[in-house]
């Protein structure tokens, strides 16, 4: 056995203690323990380490909560020995009181870590998101566009900066294994637009944002000490991007994220300001740093009204067909698109959890308002001797606030422990999950929590207290009267069962939610997958022969590996977004200039990949080998393209193109019909066109074979085959990374991650909110009859039957809660609409939540009155009429 | 209680770093205490006087630098002001006023 003290306890100390005191107090005690443990023995050692290790944080933090408030010790240590006296009674309400302080804390430090903390860029409030909306078409918000963006450019007054920004990835060689990093690429002005300069080197000049300017990046930070060993030439340096010699002229300060946290490296987006009449796609998130004065609203206007200029520089945006779509431009600060939904998800959070703490301050006011009753002969004989009100009020008060202090300090250390948790438990959901922890504006955020809990719980007995009437106690034995005061515990019993209900209507929803998510046919099979990524640069693999060869050759190897039972590759994973969208035009179908054809998703997908995903063929055919070796030209459609682009008609055999009409460079044949798959759990699939890596003339796609993601159906659990896999790919190229291997059911984990985050959440503030309620009920019952045991004695020496005597009491309990479930049904119905945004196929009035919630806290209430009725029901008359 | 009359135990608490002299920190407070009294400290009592003291200026005190004999935490020491010095003194005539003529009452009884 060595000589350090006990662990547990240290740790105990170490967290509760002053972070300015700790080291040398923790050191103090050590060296006491071991001197202790040499002279009076371990197990005394021991003893004496713990009790330090509970008592000195309990001392030091005392000292500073009084000096705070501005009690004095004296009174404090009345207090507390009252504590003592009362061990249970403390003990349960500083547990309640932590819980509930805990889980404020804790999700205010969320709120305000993830909401409140301004971004790390200069004066981030004139940082803003640009946007369009288009709600002619069945689309999601759109990004920026180049058309868009000079139209920006050109006529608005109101930015000082604009970029476009687009996220990739890419693959580095030379020097060490090669490598698949998240890049970002953007106009020149993006590092303007945020305020930051690099760390090392420069930025981007406007000549590189230009076609022809020689290939430049920037690395992070992190790249930069990862990969190039912090080499402080780096700058001039020449790295292989994509297989593309590419001088790095700077070097990002530490810290420094943007567009997300991913990114490692930034190159320029190059556009041509003298294609100004080439719309492009909207494929880049723009972002903006206004004018110093100018408001949100006042560009969004602005924008606004520039948009039916778009028909002077582009010939096919006619008004109508601007009208018809409906095109209009969204103008927002940078912060929400950077936190997203999540904003409204934490901020009913935390007003669940602010309920929490009601029903904690409820079940603590009326333990207060039971003891400070069994006190009043002492509180009236202090009275009685002279002491002041006054000195009444402030030992109250230091009660209350002693309680409240203890219960906040243990509500910092469950809200610390409950973090840990929720952050790894919300890694998936939250953004800026990085930043969050406990700081000063935390804990002041509890201190004034845990004042306010003080007030609320310890100014209801203080409102009795003034009631009482000394002589009248003095007289009654200090049994206590009690019409008023039992109204007043109804009250607060009722208002905790409303409390309970509201919470428990809000997790019902979201626990109905996650499971109509869970329902939804994502139309594919997620089971023993592994995906990964594999990416060919420009540079070894050119031309889309080459890069179909070497997919199709790699498909044929990986088959052959054991455990494998089929393989195929796509563009881009089922519920990885929507991608590659343009319109579907049928041959032989009329064009009508103003209104917009029908867009679909295309994808390029090689043999195999239906099978390995188990999407199912419908009608017709599967793409086979032959399609690309012969380029046949043959495409397959998912099942919506055919109901809904091709309605009744056969879908089998007819000539399409994926291009606007007027762009239409060759056609393709439908050979087959498959089932749809969800780009995202939440929405309807859209419809997909799936084409070979090859095809016809004019048909063909760069992008269609380059970089594929790989789907692998095995017969042994998905990751032990991945060593297999590398060696396959180093054996065909040892520059070629893999990247993103994972598998699939990640993917549709992440994809319910967020609302199984929420859930989960808003279940444990349900269920403490129950607990807490339903153990107020059966306390305030239990003490109520139990006051009545004389009467009930009385009732049955005249005769009352034990049943008839059992349903008054639980009669009285249920009218308490019936009272209370109808205030907090109202209450749930006006509140539940904040929740609309979450909910997913499901109302937010739904009425079998709450219904089933009604019953439940019913049945709980029914429990929690049953056992003091029972109880009272056993009531022997003789005794109870000696009671006193 | 007025902010400069000194408690019982923070006299006691300031006499033990007084006989201390350089080697007064909490541990060693701690131990001269139990040792001079006969009676178990509470450590934490031992922190709150401290503090109190140092802030009504009669106690000063200096981190020390971390030893790798108590896993590496540093020890904080203590040292009596003038000001506390001056107190004490007070404090001391006012009880050999008051008792003055009492000896034999309260004579130590060894």
């Amino acid at each position: 056995m060595s000589g350090r003290p006990p662990r547990l306890a240290t740790w105990l100390a170490a967290i509760t203690l002053p972070a300015d005191r700790r080291g040398e107090v923790l050191g103090d005690l050590e060296e006491n323990y071991e001197l202790r443990r040499v002279h009076v023995g371990r197990w005394n050692a021991l003893a004496w380490y713990w009790r330090q290790a509970v008592t000195v944080p309990v001392w030091m933090w005392g000292e500073e909560i009084l000096a705070m408030v501005g009690l004095s010790w004296q009174e404090a240590r009345y207090a507390l020995r009252t504590f003592l006296r009362r061990p249970g009674f403390t003990v349960i309400t500083v547990l309640t009181l932590g819980v509930g302080i805990g889980a404020n804390t804790a999700i205010y430090t969320v709120v305000d870590s993830v909401l409140m903390e301004p971004l790390p860029f200069p004066e981030p409030n004139r940082l803003v998101s640009v946007g369009h909306s288009t709600p002619g078409l069945d689309l999601p918000a759109l990004p920026g566009a180049p058309g868009l963006y000079y139209l920006h450019l050109d006529h608005s007054r109101s930015f000082e900066e604009l970029a476009l920004v687009g996220t990739s990835s890419a693959t580095l060689t030379g020097e060490g294994p090669p490598e698949r990093v998240s890049t970002a690429t953007g106009t020149p002005s993006m590092f303007r637009v945020l305020g930051i300069s690099s760390g090392l080197g420069r930025t981007f000049t406007d000549e590189e944002g230009l076609p022809g300017g020689s290939p430049v990046a920037v690395l992070s930070h992190g790249l930069w000490i990862g990969r190039f060993g912090g080499d402080p030439g780096i700058v001039g340096r020449s790295i292989r991007i994509n297989g593309i010699a590419t001088e790095v002229v700077g070097v990002m300060p530490e810290g420094f994220a943007f567009p997300n946290r991913q990114a490692r490296l930034w190159t320029p987006l190059r556009l041509d300001p003298d294609e100004r009449s080439d719309f492009g796609g909207f494929n880049y998130p723009s972002i903006g740093r206004l004018r110093d004065g100018v408001t949100v609203e006042r560009a969004r206007a602005e924008l606004n009204a520039l948009v039916p200029r778009l028909s002077e520089r582009f010939q096919d945006m006619t008004p109508e067909f601007l009208e018809n779509i409906g095109l209009s431009t969204t103008v927002g600060p940078y912060i929400d698109s950077v936190v997203g939904n999540v904003r409204a998800t934490l901020w009913i959070l935390l007003g669940m959890v602010g309920l929490v703490l009601l029903i904690a301050c409820a079940n603590v006011a009326n333990l207060m308002m039971v003891r400070a009753e069994g006190r009043s002969r002492e509180m009236a004989i202090r009275a009685a001797v002279g002491a002041s009100r006054h000195h009444l009020l402030v030992r109250f008060l230091t009660e209350s606030l002693l309680l409240a202090a203890a219960g906040g300090v243990l509500g910092v250390v469950l809200a610390d422990q409950g973090l840990r948790l929720l952050v790894s438990l919300g890694s998936r959901s939250l953004p800026r999950i990085d930043q969050i922890g406990i700081d000063g504006s935390v804990l002041l955020f509890t201190g004034a929590l845990s004042l306010l809990a003080a007030l609320a719980f310890g100014a209801i007995p203080l409102f009795r207290h003034r009631a009482t009437r000394v002589a009248a106690v003095l007289r009654d034995g200090g049994r206590g009267s009690t019409g008023h005061g039992n109204r007043l515990r109804k009250v607060l019993v009722a208002s905790q069962m409303a409390f309970a209900l509201i919470l428990l209507v809000g997790s019902g929803l979201m626990i109905r939610s996650f499971r109509e998510l869970q329902r939804v046919d994502a139309g594919f099979d997620d089971r023993v997958i592994l995906t990964f990524r594999i990416a060919l640069s420009n540079t070894d693999y050119p031309g889309k022969e080459t890069t179909a060869a070497f997919h199709l050759e790699f498909l044929e190897r990986l088959g052959a590996l054991p455990g494998v039972d089929v393989a195929g590759a796509v563009t881009t994973l089922p519920l990885s977004g929507v991608s590659g969208v343009n319109a579907l035009t049928v041959e032989g179908d009329p064009v009508d200039p103003n209104t917009m054809p029908p867009l679909v998703e295309g994808r390029a997908v090689t043999p195999g990949l239906f099978e390995a995903l188990g999407i199912p063929l419908l009608g017709g055919r599967m793409l086979e080998r032959a399609d690309v070796d012969t380029r046949s030209g043959a495409v397959l459609v998912s099942q919506r393209v055919a109901d809904v682009v091709l309605r009744d008609r056969e879908a089998l055999g007819r000539r399409v193109a994926h291009a606007r009409p007027e762009n239409v460079d060759g056609w393709s044949r439908i050979v087959g019909v498959v089932g749809d798959v969800h780009a995202s759990l939440v929405e309807e699939p859209m419809g997909t066109i799936y084409f070979p890596l090859l095809q016809g003339e004019g048909v063909d796609q760069e992008w269609m074979s380059r970089n594929l993601r790989y789907v692998v159906k095995t017969a042994v659990p998905p990751t032990s085959i991945v060593p297999a896999v590398r060696r396959v790919v180093r054996e065909m190229d040892p520059t070629l990374p893999l990247a993103a291997v994972r598998p699939l059911e990640d993917l549709t984990r992440s994809a319910r991650a967020q609302m199984a985050f929420t859930m989960l959440m808003l279940g444990i503030a349900a269920a403490v909110g129950l607990l807490l309620g339903s153990v107020g009920i059966y306390g305030v019952i239990s003490y109520v009859t139990a006051q009545r045991t004389r009467e009930v004695g009385l009732r049955m020496a005249l005769g009352a039957e034990a049943g008839s005597v059992r349903n008054m009491v639980v009669g009285e309990g249920m009218l308490i809660a019936g009272a209370g479930l109808s205030v907090g049904l109202a209450g749930a119905y006006l509140l539940s609409r904040f929740m609309e945004t979450m909910l997913f196929g499901v109302q937010a009035r739904d009425p079998v939540t709450f219904g089933g919630v009604s019953l439940l806290l019913l049945g709980v209430s029914l429990v929690a009155a049953w056992l003091p009725a029972a109880r009272a029901a056993g009531t022997d008359p003789a005794e109870a009429l000696r009671w006193d | 209680m007025s902010r400069d009359s000194l408690g019982e135990f923070e006299k006691l608490v300031m006499l033990a770093i007084l006989q201390l002299g350089q080697g007064a920190y909490g541990a060693t407070i701690i131990q001269e205490l139990e040792s001079r009294t006969g009676r178990t400290a509470s450590a934490g009592a031992v922190y709150v006087a401290l503090r109190r003291l140092e802030k009504k200026g009669m106690v000063s005190s200096e981190l020390g630098e971390p030893s790798p004999q108590r896993g590496g935490r540093p020890k904080r020491f203590f040292s009596v002001s003038g000001e506390g010095l001056e107190a004490l003194r007070r404090a001391r005539e006012a009880f050999d006023v008051m008792s003055e003529g009492l000896s034999r009452l309260l004579e130590i009884q060894r």
